[in-house]
């Protein structure tokens, strides 16, 4: 499928015109999955640039201490638990979406959010203190990927407004609950590791 | 063989040298010195105060301390040591030499004996304040006979309930002494010079931990009764204070639930003013804490006193170690510790400084311990008071030599930036900012150099600018004409 100019294959349309772009990813399948992934990946990039390059006066991070695993996992994991509990919610709320189509969807919105970004540290790195203007920057991107979201699920799941607001909020709660669980299953994990390298050890030790 | 004897005894000799040198050159103290970066993680440092001696009651020649808990030094050099435990106060020189010992005061014609004293104060006119705790009242004692005693002030300040314990006192330059009372919750107790009672001053504020706010919740929603009977909540009192000669009264709180403003440097108003660049709260202590059963063992503070350069000296129970600090709050020097050698404390009690010294008083070991600087110390107090008084070349030159000895000095990182900023060179000044990790300065200079960026480029952007658009609107225009 081809980036087209003026459809919703384009994220940059598509964070212009939600409405249409939406209704047309979701009904159309003008959606675009490479697109959705190289966004993702900028975004990885991005919280790296943002977190090393932003300018000394507003950079309160050890820039000798970057854990890239770390980094990755506080740009992709956000995103996917998101789209998870959305579709969760959305299967709980006779919402239309697809899992495809919330990912990509929200994937697009995140275009404003990265330029805001990076616009913020470019920004950041001739200004001074008195100035915060970089952050309104990133505030304003913020808020235009989240505005742009909103709409866009609405029309997606076929929601009203007030449907759209406790999908958001039941969304946000499944969030914390996937990440209690994501916890709860790590912990197990390394406790059952623990256990099976222990008796491994132990029997080695019988045995020579 | 004649020349294997001379052979053997020159590398004899030699080996001696060798090793004397060496012992020169190590001069390694018995507990590490330090600084903390950007981060506040502990980085090696050159040590800025070595211990010269350490003397008990022998040696000084008085016959052994028992549990001394205070001593002051004068402008003189003279050091009062309040050897509680044997009921006398010692006059010491400063190189710890007895000069005198008074067992006992002249009181209304009669030998008072100087039971229980925790605390000493000496003013100039060599007047002595001694607080007998058990006793509930202050001595005041000028040439042997008590002139005067401050004790229980009436007031309806207090209750009657109240018992007047004091420990620690502190007699600024007017002549008001300010009291330390065990128990009492609501700051310290100031007199005026004629032993009136004048109020409290400066109390210690609650600190707002979990468990605090989680019990102010509750009382919003309890009744009178059940209110009653829940713990009240209260600030923690000051465990000793010190006059400055500027007028301004520093205390030190033992036992801080958070590891913030436990020195305190308080103005005549009570409130405090020892603040950080930001208007931060000061940690006066360590960074780093090591934890016991997953609860931080922060610094506690004993004593706290102040030289005549304005660098305050703070001791702390929890590590044994002495935290120098300047007026804004950057430390300067981290010595002592905990242990049973030469510079290391069990249980110290009170710190002292005459002239670059440092007098530490162990309530355990008995003894007294004087710390010198290094040619390190030396030179990072010479250049912070350099530049304090506006002299920047001199201080930048200093900042220099202390650098070649310590790459981890955030301090002279920071003067020397700050140098460079006054001497308007911008480059400069940014790159060594950013070492020290002061983004305020570095926000400054940044602004400047950013100007003066703009000033000198700003008008051939701008030209340029004009010119690039006049020239491709010729060309369109051209290229128009041609199409015609």
């Amino acid at each position: 499928m081809k980036l087209e100019r003026k459809t919703a294959s384009n994220p940059f349309y598509t964070v212009m015109h939600p409405f249409d772009a939406s209704y047309d990813i979701r009904f159309k399948g003008k959606g675009n999955a490479p697109a959705s992934v190289v966004i993702l990946a900028v975004l990885f990039l991005t919280t790296i640039f943002q977190r090393q390059n932003t300018g000394y006066i507003f950079n309160y991070n050890n820039l000798s201490d970057l854990n890239v695993f770390l980094q990755f996992a506080t740009a992709i994991l956000p995103f996917l638990l998101f789209v998870i509990a959305n579709w969760i919610v959305a299967m709980l709320l006779n919402g239309t979406g697809r899992m495809r189509d919330i990912w990509i969807y929200t994937a697009y919105c995140l275009v404003p959010f990265i330029l805001g970004n990076i616009l913020g540290v470019l920004l950041s790195n001739v200004l001074v203190m008195e100035e915060p203007f970089a952050s309104y920057a990133q505030v304003f991107g913020a808020g235009w990927s989240l505005v742009v979201l909103f709409i866009g699920l609405m029309v997606m799941h076929e929601y009203n407004f007030v449907r759209n607001v406790f999908s958001f909020a039941c969304t946000v709660f499944v969030m914390f609950i996937l990440l209690f669980a994501i916890m709860l299953v790590g912990s197990l994990a390394s406790d059952f590791y623990n256990f099976v390298a222990t008796i491994v050890r132990e029997v080695l030790l019988r045995v020579s | 063989m004649k020349k294997y004897l001379i052979r053997s005894l020159c590398a004899c000799a030699g080996l001696a040298l060798f090793t004397l040198s060496s012992a020169r050159v190590q001069a390694q103290s018995n507990f590490n010195s330090y600084t903390y970066d950007e981060w506040e993680e502990s980085v090696a440092a050159p040590a800025s105060y070595e211990p010269v001696m350490a003397l008990n009651g022998f040696q000084i020649g008085s016959g052994p301390l028992n549990t001394p808990q205070d001593f002051f030094m004068d402008d003189n050099g003279h050091l009062y040591v309040a050897d509680t435990g044997n009921n006398r106060i010692l006059i010491l020189d400063a190189d710890l030499n007895l000069l005198e010992t008074i067992e006992t005061v002249q009181m209304n014609g009669e030998e008072l004996p100087l039971t229980d004293i925790e605390g000493l104060y000496v003013t100039e006119e060599g007047v002595i304040y001694a607080s007998q705790t058990s006793s509930n009242r202050i001595l005041i004692i000028r040439d042997g006979s008590v002139e005067s005693t401050i004790e229980k002030p009436v007031s309806n300040l207090i209750s009657d309930d109240f018992i007047f314990s004091p420990t620690k006192v502190g007699v600024d330059m007017y002549g008001r002494a300010f009291v330390l009372s065990q128990g009492c919750y609501s700051g310290l107790l100031q007199f005026d010079t004629d032993g009136s009672f004048m109020g409290f001053f400066g109390a210690n504020k609650v600190e707002a931990t979990a468990d605090v706010i989680f019990n102010y919740m509750w009382k919003s929603i309890l009744s009178d009764k059940q209110r009653a009977a829940m713990t009240s909540i209260l600030p923690i009192e000051y465990s000793n204070v010190d006059c400055s000669k500027d007028g301004f009264v520093y205390t030190s709180t033992v036992g801080t639930q958070l590891p913030k403003s436990q020195i305190k440097k308080l103005n005549p108003q009570g409130n405090n003013i020892y603040f950080g660049v930001g208007n931060e709260e000061i940690n006066f202590g360590d960074e780093e804490f090591q934890y016991t059963r997953g609860a931080a063992n922060y610094p506690s503070f004993i004593d706290v006193k102040v030289n005549e350069n304005d660098f305050v000296f703070g001791i702390d129970l929890t590590s044994g170690r002495i935290f120098e600090r300047d007026q804004e709050g950057e430390l300067v020097a981290v010595f002592g510790g905990m242990g049973n050698q030469l510079g290391t404390f069990t249980t110290p009690v009170a710190v002292e400084v005459y002239g670059h010294r440092v007098y530490v008083l162990d309530r355990l070991k008995n003894n007294i311990t004087i710390f010198e600087p290094t040619e390190y110390g030396s030179l990072v107090e010479e250049a912070i008071c350099l530049y304090n008084e506006g002299l920047y070349p001199q201080s930048g030159e200093l900042w220099g030599k202390v650098l070649d000895r310590n790459a981890n000095s955030k301090l002279a990182y920071n003067g020397l930036g700050k140098v460079y900023a006054q001497e308007e060179e911008y480059t400069d000044a940014l790159q060594y900012l950013r070492h020290s990790g002061d983004r305020y300065s570095y926000s400054r200079s940044f602004a400047k150099n950013r100007l003066v960026t703009v000033r000198a480029f700003g008008p051939v952007a701008i030209i340029g600018l004009i010119v690039v658009i006049v020239a491709v609107r010729v060309v369109l225009r051209i290229k128009r004409r041609a199409k015609k």
